[in-house]
């Protein structure tokens, strides 16, 4: 069943955002025609600067389409008329948001396929060789500083890439979950909870910098974190291991929580009216 | 770590320089202005078809004529090993300086090696096929004449360049009589204790009549507000291994013969298509 949900999903994904990924390859394509025309002549310039920045917003106008489609079509799925069918399926929360959450993704990793996709058909030819050539050159560089944790870092920095993309989609989903609490103005609470979150980092980071000082005024503490500090520096490779996968565990507890606030509003306090 | 900041920070411009490449002509043009060691000792480059050897540091200290009307950011050649790419010359090669004189390639280039205790030194590089003339020129180099450093300005955009103007030879008669004289403390000031009251001055350095070598001593030019010139140097005393420092005085009728040091027209200003590449 699940398997059909996600079928579903891919499918209405797919009409809305191919189009917008093959224009976005288009516009590149259009981009590396223009340049065979290269020639130094101010007309040559604008045409060609215009076609850059057309590129340009086109890949960020995918990109926010790939996100903001992802939380209309869960809100539309699971939270206004087309929740009543949703809900009515041998399906738990848990599998819909599951569904909702890997279609998402999905369509998200495809758009930035597309973007380089995009920028290998727009540098397509000589320069394409040469940025190949250039990013091989500095990967190898890198690895021959790092060795093995190349590719150690690799990992866990695409982990962290999926699961921040992740957490981003559940923190709407979250957002969306809250909002459908009441009768009137759900998107308007939705907008609200989001502000709230945003308000609350933002204090979270202010009371840090206000006490961080006067933690920092304790002989304790201090030399505790210059220990800290000197052992990082002496184990640079070990520190940036060590910072990466407290960063996953942090983004990963963050998509948790909102998982799991989510799958219980929808489970216990579902409102489709 | 610092190794790999400048790894991340290549990646990052490299992605930005994607963006800003106007076509292949750009690509064509960092070709153009990328040189290869040929070897990993670094005794030959190859720069736009032509191999250029090292010759000894030492003979060639100091400028050469390559900061002739150098309008730097329109010049800007780089040296790399042979492994890496075009698009990364600027962070893992070395900028050169490089002489023009009357043709399109230049003839000679200095490469600074920068070396972990002792600072950077420059490594020369000569043509080829100006190997031979300027191994001639080096056995018969004779450092008799001055120069200073002066400033123009490049009329349409403003840009400044430094070109390297030779004085006279009436003016270098001057200074070499000068230097050569024995040091009179009736007239000369002894420089630990005493200072002249300039109101402008010149660093000179030697040169040969092509403009091309130097070497290391400084000399400076000094007028005074009484219309008095002092030589501003360093000699070796006899029988002394050390150096003693000096300001000679001018004889008072060549004052006028070093006037010209000190002219008005500073700062020139030239077009374009002066500039000898």
């Amino acid at each position: 069943m699940v398997g059909k949900l996600i079928k579903y999903d891919f499918q209405s994904f797919f009409r809305l955002l191919f189009p917008v990924q093959l224009i976005v390859i288009g516009i590149a394509g259009l981009n590396r025609i223009v340049q065979i025309f290269e020639n130094g002549t101010s007309t040559y310039k604008t045409v060609f600067i215009s076609s850059i920045v057309l590129l340009v917003i086109a890949c960020v106008v995918a990109l926010v389409m790939s996100y903001v489609i992802g939380i209309i079509r869960f809100y539309q799925g699971l939270y206004s008329g087309e929740g009543y069918l949703s809900h009515s399926l041998p399906v738990t929360s848990t599998q819909h948001i599951w569904s909702k959450l890997i279609v998402s993704m999905l369509f998200e990793c495809g758009t930035l396929l597309a973007i380089f996709i995009a920028a290998n058909v727009a540098t397509l030819g000589e320069v394409g060789v040469e940025l190949y050539k250039a990013g091989g050159y500095v990967a190898k560089e890198l690895f021959a500083q790092v060795h093995f944790n190349g590719v150690v870092f690799l990992i866990e920095w695409l982990l962290i890439f999926l699961v921040a993309m992740a957490s981003s989609l559940l923190m709407m989903y979250f957002c969306i979950s809250i909002g459908q609490l009441v009768n009137r103005k759900k998107i308007l609470l939705a907008f609200g909870v989001l502000f709230g979150l945003y308000i609350l980092g933002q204090i979270l980071a202010t009371i840090l910098i206000i006490l961080g000082p006067v933690f920092l005024n304790s002989d304790a503490i201090r030399t505790f974190l210059q220990g800290i500090f000197d052992w990082a520096a002496e184990h640079r490779i070990a520190a940036i291991h060590i910072a990466s996968l407290l960063t996953l565990l942090a983004q990963s507890v963050l998509a948790f929580v909102y998982f799991l606030v989510t799958e219980r509003i929808m489970t216990k306090r579902l409102n489709l009216s | 770590m610092k190794k790999i900041s400048k790894i991340v920070i290549s990646l990052l411009l490299l992605v930005l320089l994607s963006l800003s490449l106007v076509g292949c002509k750009q690509l064509d043009d960092l070709k153009n202005n990328r040189g290869i060691y040929l070897d990993e000792s670094k005794e030959e480059i190859e720069l736009r078809g032509h191999v250029y050897e090292k010759v000894l540091e030492r003979i060639m200290y100091g400028n050469t004529e390559w900061e002739t009307y150098l309008i730097a950011d329109e010049w800007s050649l780089t040296v790399t090993d042979k492994d890496v790419p075009v698009l990364l010359a600027n962070s893992y090669g070395d900028t050169v300086r490089y002489n023009s004189r009357d043709e399109e390639d230049p003839v000679i280039l200095c490469v600074p090696d920068y070396r972990e205790n002792n600072g950077s030194v420059n490594v020369f590089y000569c043509r080829s096929d100006y190997l031979d003339t300027l191994k001639a020129k080096l056995d018969n180099v004779e450092l008799d004449q001055f120069y200073y450093t002066k400033m123009m300005i490049s009329e349409p955009d403003n840009k400044v360049v430094y070109k390297k103007q030779r004085i006279s030879e009436k003016a270098a008669e001057v200074i070499r009589k000068t230097l050569a004289r024995p040091n009179d403390p009736a007239t000369d000031l002894d420089p630990q204790t005493e200072y002249p009251d300039y109101a402008s001055f010149k660093d000179l350095r030697y040169t040969d009549k092509d403009l091309l070598f130097t070497n290391d001593i400084n000399l400076e030019v000094g007028k005074t507000n009484t219309g008095d010139y002092y030589i501003y140097g360093a000699y070796s005393k006899e029988s002394s291994m050390t150096e003693e420092l000096y300001w000679k005085k001018v004889a008072p009728e060549d004052n006028a013969l070093l006037d010209e040091l000190f002219s008005s027209d500073f700062v020139e200003t030239f077009v374009p298509e002066d500039v000898i590449h």
